[in-house]
């Protein structure tokens, strides 16, 4: 005879009873699971694989999504030259009431407010998501704050509708915008261009300054109703192009000072073009040519233009007006070098580019005292051995330079007496 | 250790499905055992068992090879059945208690091995209160002290001791039934 608590001891100790086998079934589900969970490469399958792609073409789904609607954001931004606002989609948002009548709290009327609203919508053609939904969210809105609109005073016109034109939605800074308010039935209108400028006028002209992306909004009123109508301008960045160069003979050396460009366009005037940052152009004749550089930075170019003076070079000569005579008997032709006054009378300048000469120098009786071919041979001021007396004399020069260029010179010379 | 059973252990840890339904097969009959004790019919001990099994294989690293692996299993599977129990401690009525509480317990009564057969004990075991259960499993069953069981129910350890008396006395009383009914049957 055993205590219960023998009894229970000896009946159950090693006590075996096999489970039905969908307890194997269950765990080994469970373990699947929790394998899959605890994601590791070795046992990459292909659970895993369907899994990535289950997950990557939601990606996509959203990706593709988001693409369209960039896309259609795109196409009324650039595309839209011309103006056809039919094919385009526009976000018309109708705003909550900017002022609150808070006598009478019928949500029936806001249901009329906004079946009036939804047809205006549907009537234009414009009953985009958006705005319903911006709509639905004013209609809330309206209802939590426990606020409606008194019908009897203020009824929303059918036709009233926010919407303006603009002569054009993309271009270079500075960019000259004309916006045309083709809105109706409102009684005034609020314009917010972007750029910090805000106008009440019915139409206006902006110039955009700096580039970047605009967002042009237009608020029309009518009673207690608003909407808003909004569009983009896209403003570029202009380059400024700017030259410095170099001319030497007939050869021009010239570049662009601006680098904030991808491409650069030059005309040398002589029907010559060509491309890039730096160049040089060699002219075939002397004269004056009209240069223009067009830099561009794919989308916005600015061109200077200047005019080039290929020309050959001037060569000029010049004498002194006054000649210190020595006392100490004739010089000689040869060149002076005394630093403090002229005591031989030559040529000063390109000298060396003479290719003939003649020099006379003649007294107040049109004597000649002096005459020379040889630009090097200088006067002394003495005649036959005597030194000529103080007073003016006249020299005449005849010359032409390796250029071609020639030329007579005649002055006076003053003598003066050491 | 048994080499066959650490290699079969390390065999679980690399994830083989083929080594773990050996374990499992070699372990399930005497675990179900265990887990038919601690519940109230054979769905809700299938119960235990899976949920024991799933975390045996997702804790056999933490085994370190001391002691018996037996006892291992066998602690993970009261363990499930103690958070079952504490689970259900919320969601379950207790109004049948008050059918057990004026029996008092016969101190030197004495049973017959052979005239019960297991089946019988289970069903007797099966229809005590949990709590009563729990304790009387625990206590005089698997052997722990009543510090031990305090501890592991998170309850007084007077409430154990009290429990069990109250466990012992529904059983005697039970098993004396039972032989009254199979003596009058015969």
């Amino acid at each position: 005879m055993n205590t219960p608590e023998d009894l229970f001891k000896n009946k159950f100790s090693g006590f075996e009873k096999s489970p039905s086998d969908k307890v194997w079934k269950k765990i080994e589900r469970q373990l699947t699971i929790q394998k899959f969970l605890k994601f590791n490469p070795k046992t990459f399958n292909i659970w895993y694989l369907a899994a990535s792609c289950l997950v990557a073409g939601i990606g996509l789904a959203h990706f593709v999504n988001q693409e369209n609607e960039t896309q259609e954001y795109n196409a009324k931004t650039f595309v839209s030259s011309s103006y056809d606002y039919t094919a385009s989609k526009r976000k018309v948002v109708v705003l909550k009431p900017s002022t609150e009548n808070k006598q009478s709290t019928k949500t029936s009327q806001n249901k009329d407010i906004t079946d009036n609203a939804d047809k205006t919508l549907i009537s234009e053609g414009r009953t985009e998501k958006i705005s319903q939904k911006y709509f639905l969210d004013s209609t809330q809105n309206a209802e939590t704050s426990k606020t409606t609109i008194a019908q009897t005073q203020h009824t929303e016109s059918k036709d009233f509708t926010s919407y303006f034109e603009m002569s054009a939605h993309s271009g270079c800074a500075p960019f000259s915008v004309e916006f045309k308010n083709l809105s109706k039935n409102t009684e005034y209108c609020y314009w917010n261009f972007g750029n910090g400028d805000v106008s009440y006028d019915q139409d206006s002209k902006v110039v955009y300054l700096e580039p970047g992306q605009y967002y042009v909004t237009l608020k029309t009123v009518n009673g207690v109703f608003s909407k808003i109508y909004t569009d983009t301008v896209q403003v570029f960045a202009q380059p400024q192009a700017q030259v410095s160069y170099v001319v030497s003979s007939k050869t021009l050396i010239a570049e662009a000072k601006n680098a904030k460009a991808s491409a650069f366009v030059w005309n040398f005037g002589d029907g010559i073009k060509a491309v890039g940052e730096k160049t040089t152009h060699a002219y075939s004749d002397y004269g004056v040519y009209h240069l223009a550089l067009t830099i561009s930075n794919n989308i916005c170019a600015d061109t200077i233009e200047t005019d080039i003076n290929i020309l050959p070079q001037q060569y000029n000569i010049k004498f002194p007006n006054a000649l210190t005579v020595s006392a100490s008997g004739p010089q000689g032709s040869g060149i002076s070098r005394n630093q403090n006054y002229v005591t031989s009378f030559y040529p000063r300048g390109d000298v060396n580019m003479l290719s003939k000469y003649t020099l006379k120098i003649l007294n107040r009786n049109r004597k000649e005292v002096f005459s020379t071919d040889d630009p090097r041979h200088g006067w002394d001021g003495y005649y036959r051995g005597e030194r000529l007396p103080k007073g003016v004399y006249v020299y005449v020069c005849q010359y032409e330079f390796a250029g071609g260029e020639h030329g007579n010179l005649t002055g006076n010379i003053t003598l003066i007496w050491e | 250790m048994e080499t066959r059973l650490r290699s079969l252990i390390e065999q679980c840890l690399t994830g083989s499905p083929k080594a773990q339904y050996t374990l499992y097969k070699t372990y399930s009959p005497l675990l179900y055992g265990l887990a038919l004790r601690y519940s109230y019919n054979q769905t809700s001990a299938e119960d235990i068992l899976q949920e024991a099994f799933v975390k045996i294989f997702s804790s056999l690293k933490d085994f370190k090879f001391e002691g018996s692996f037996e006892g291992w299993l066998k602690r993970v599977v009261i363990n499930t059945a103690i958070t079952g129990y504490h689970k259900e401690l919320k969601h379950r009525h207790h109004a049948d208690l008050a059918d057990f509480q004026d029996i008092l317990p016969d101190e030197n009564a004495e049973f017959d091995t052979s005239e019960f057969t297991q089946e019988e004990l289970l069903n007797v075991i099966n229809s005590l209160p949990e709590g009563y259960k729990m304790v009387f499993n625990l206590y005089a069953i698997e052997g722990y002290k009543h510090r031990e069981i305090a501890d592991m129910l998170g309850i007084d350890i007077n409430t154990s001791k009290s429990q069990f008396m109250r466990a012992r006395g529904v059983i005697i009383k039970k098993l004396k039934d039972l032989e009254k009914l199979k003596k009058t049957a015969l």
